[in-house]
């Protein structure tokens, strides 16, 4: 897995791309958390590019939406397939984060 | 009856290669890519927790498709841990700041399979999953 990262704007646009489980959670915890406490406050995840999320991903994407709100700051989710909704769907995490299905919705949404 | 068998050390990039080749023996089978995934997502969950915290040398995973249903043995060496019973549910309803971290692997299974068992057979534990298939 490779996370890309671009900037537009305030939003800082993180882009997983492959897969994102137990085996690269700790390196995404690392490298998410480390924007976050560099002070990025807007993010948006394009989870376009993702083939696969385990719970490992799922947990780092809790962390970061936690760390963020005790912030102040936002995160959006967009773009992801039907298999990767479905598991952030059996998580309860849909009423918990914001999803958008668009990048372009995610970068209004997050302001 | 097919079947795929394969012997995993305890390493976590063993279940990417695992998945690999279940990705191909369902394939072959005309299996849909959802319950590819699911079976996937399943067998990532409790090999990661095996790997982690069981101490395991290595694990055997033997997935057997009958007309219907596909099932599932994962059997390992490590310390004796029934994942079904042991791991608390997690509360879905409870917002951002609340909802704790982790807990949701084995939630997972559950989800995607039909069934799901455990035994401990003298060192080893054995875990045994079935998914019924869309017809």
């Amino acid at each position: 897995m490779t996370i890309e990262i671009e900037r537009a704007g305030e939003v800082l646009v993180l882009s997983p791309v492959g897969r994102l489980d137990s085996n690269n959670a700790g390196e995404a915890e690392k490298t998410i958390l480390g924007k976050i406490a560099e002070g990025e406050m807007k993010i948006v995840f394009d989870f376009g590019r993702l083939d696969y999320i385990s719970s490992a991903g799922l947990r780092v994407m809790l962390m970061a939406a936690k760390r963020l709100k005790q912030g102040g700051g936002k995160m959006v989710l967009c773009a992801m397939r039907d298999h990767i909704r479905e598991v952030f769907e059996i998580s309860g995490f849909l009423s918990i984060l914001t999803v958008c299905p668009t990048r372009d919705e995610a970068l209004t949404q997050v302001g | 009856m097919a079947e795929l068998a394969l012997s995993l050390n305890n390493d976590l990039a063993e279940i990417h290669r695992l998945a690999e080749r279940v990705e191909g023996f369902c394939e072959e089978a005309g299996l849909p890519m959802k319950t590819v995934f699911s079976l996937n997502l399943a067998l990532d969950e409790l090999l990661t927790n095996t790997m982690t915290y069981g101490g395991a040398k290595t694990i055997l995973v033997r997935i057997g498709l009958a007309p219907g249903r596909l099932s599932v043995v994962l059997d390992d060496d490590g310390i004796p841990f029934d994942p079904f019973h042991e791991a608390a549910e997690p509360d879905l309803d409870l917002g951002l700041d609340e909802r704790p971290i982790g807990g949701l692997g084995v939630h997972f299974v559950k989800k995607m399979m039909t069934t799901t068992a455990y035994a401990r057979q003298g060192d080893h534990n054995i875990v045994t999953l079935t998914m019924d298939l869309p017809a």
